[in-house]
């Protein structure tokens, strides 16, 4: 009956091995999750700050269309330009409060207005691009940023496992190997003992 | 918000590490970390630690250990990326006002430079210029018997359209400046943003990197206790055999 604590103590260093194992595996796994809420962490920072620079990003595409005219026909319609209506409105009220309210000189003023309007608002339509070209190249500067920490955190997680996967299979390894060799002296040590008995 | 062992739910928006394994936890997580009591005994809590880790008995106090070493860490981190994310809400706070000054002023701007209806008033500079400077013209047209004519509107036209592109400029340039303000704070804000999650990635890769050591600690520590009994087991075996 001799022989039955000593397979249970084999057993009980297997099991030591197994759980070390476990262990092993399980704390690579905890560090790996760890990296993913980091990830959702810098992913919800990236997202903060891209609704914050979308306003003014939108406003620089707004202005395309218009520069696009002035590309395409050398000018465009300001007639519908918040500027030019007030400027034409209070250019109108100053002819008419001035006595030179003849159809004549409203039909000047028109023309007048028009053709020195072009390059201010072409101007206008460049400040707009340029807002929206600034805050598109502040979220690129800050996604590089955070692309370099999200492949930073992947990085960690993966080495995380692939050294646990590692050393586990190593406490695995030494586990079999030792129970294999307790197991292949039993006999001899069996025999030692009772030959001397 | 979930609660990654010992209640540290900030850690884990998403509950990912939340399971469910009761009383069985405790024999098959002692630490509690898979059933997230993030202490020693699992389910059984700190009282039922000898059932859940009975090797306790060979004094490497294994289970505890992890536990208490595993709720330091966490609660560190905790700690750490709680205060790093009170400064950033500050800095949000502080930047706040200039960000809505750009948001109130942005629509007039798009308007002002593309189409729309803005409703702008009149500066007072405007107004007195423009008295002055019609006043000036009609005297210079009446000088010259010009009045009521048509090159005289010319010259009131003139004179008008050059003032009110000066008006123009200034409404423009208030909504712009406000609007360039803005954008220079949210720059802040992305700046901070980006300190901001270094400083917390850090700590999460810390935190992560502890933990894994906590856990293969406590393996190691399990393994020498076995160990421990295995041998004592081997060598009652051998004693029995020796004496028959």
């Amino acid at each position: 009956m001799s022989w039955i604590p000593m397979v249970a103590g084999m057993g009980a260093s297997a099991l030591g091995s197994q759980q070390a194992a476990a262990s092993t595996i399980e704390g690579a796994e905890t560090q790996a999750g760890i990296e993913a809420l980091n990830r959702q962490y810098q992913r919800k920072l990236f997202d903060e700050q891209v609704a914050a620079q979308q306003p003014y990003m939108e406003a620089g595409y707004a202005a395309q269309p218009y520069l696009e005219e002035y590309r395409t026909e050398g000018g465009r319609d300001l007639s519908q330009n918040a500027l030019f209506q007030n400027q034409d409105r209070l250019g109108r009220e100053g002819l008419a409060v001035s006595g030179h309210n003849l159809p004549a000189t409203q039909n000047y003023f028109s023309r007048l207005q028009n053709a020195t309007g072009q390059d201010p608002a072409y101007q206008r339509l460049l400040d707009l691009q340029r807002i929206g070209l600034g805050s598109a190249e502040q979220a690129g500067t800050y996604a590089q940023q955070q692309g370099n920490a999200l492949a930073q955190s992947y990085g960690t997680a993966a080495n995380a496992l692939m050294r646990g996967e590692g050393s586990a299979a190593a406490q695995r390894g030494s586990m079999y190997r030792d129970v294999a060799g307790q197991v292949g002296s039993i006999p001899a040590y069996l025999d030692y003992t009772r030959r001397t008995r | 918000m979930g609660d990654f062992g010992g209640g540290l739910g900030f850690l884990d928006p998403t509950a990912a590490f939340q399971t469910d394994l009761g009383v069985v936890g405790g024999l098959v997580d002692p630490m509690g970390v898979t059933t997230g009591s993030g202490m020693a005994g699992g389910a059984f809590g700190e009282t039922g630690m000898a059932l859940a880790d009975p090797l306790d008995l060979f004094g490497n106090q294994a289970a505890a250990l992890s536990s208490k070493t595993g709720n330091i860490a966490r609660q560190s981190a905790a700690d750490a990326i709680t205060a790093q994310e009170e400064m950033r809400r500050i800095i949000q706070e502080q930047l706040a006002p200039y960000q809505q000054g750009a948001a109130a002023a942005l629509p007039d701007l798009q308007a002002m430079a593309t189409e729309g209806a803005v409703d702008l008033p009149t500066s007072p500079q405007y107004e007195f210029e423009r008295d002055e400077g019609l006043r000036n013209v009609n005297r210079g047209l009446s000088a010259q018997g010009l009045v009521g004519s048509t090159a005289g509107g010319q010259r009131a036209s003139r004179f008008l359209n050059a003032l009110g592109q000066e008006e123009s400029g200034r409404q423009y340039g208030y909504s712009l400046d406000p609007v360039k303000t803005g954008l220079g704070a949210v720059s802040s804000l992305g700046s901070t943003n980006a300190l901001a999650g270094q400083n917390i990635g850090s700590m999460y890769n810390a935190l992560g990197s502890n933990l894994n050591t906590s856990l293969y600690n406590y393996g190691q520590q399990r393994q020498s206790s076995l160990q421990g009994a295995g041998n004592a087991l081997q060598g009652l075996g051998s004693y029995l055999e020796y004496t028959g």
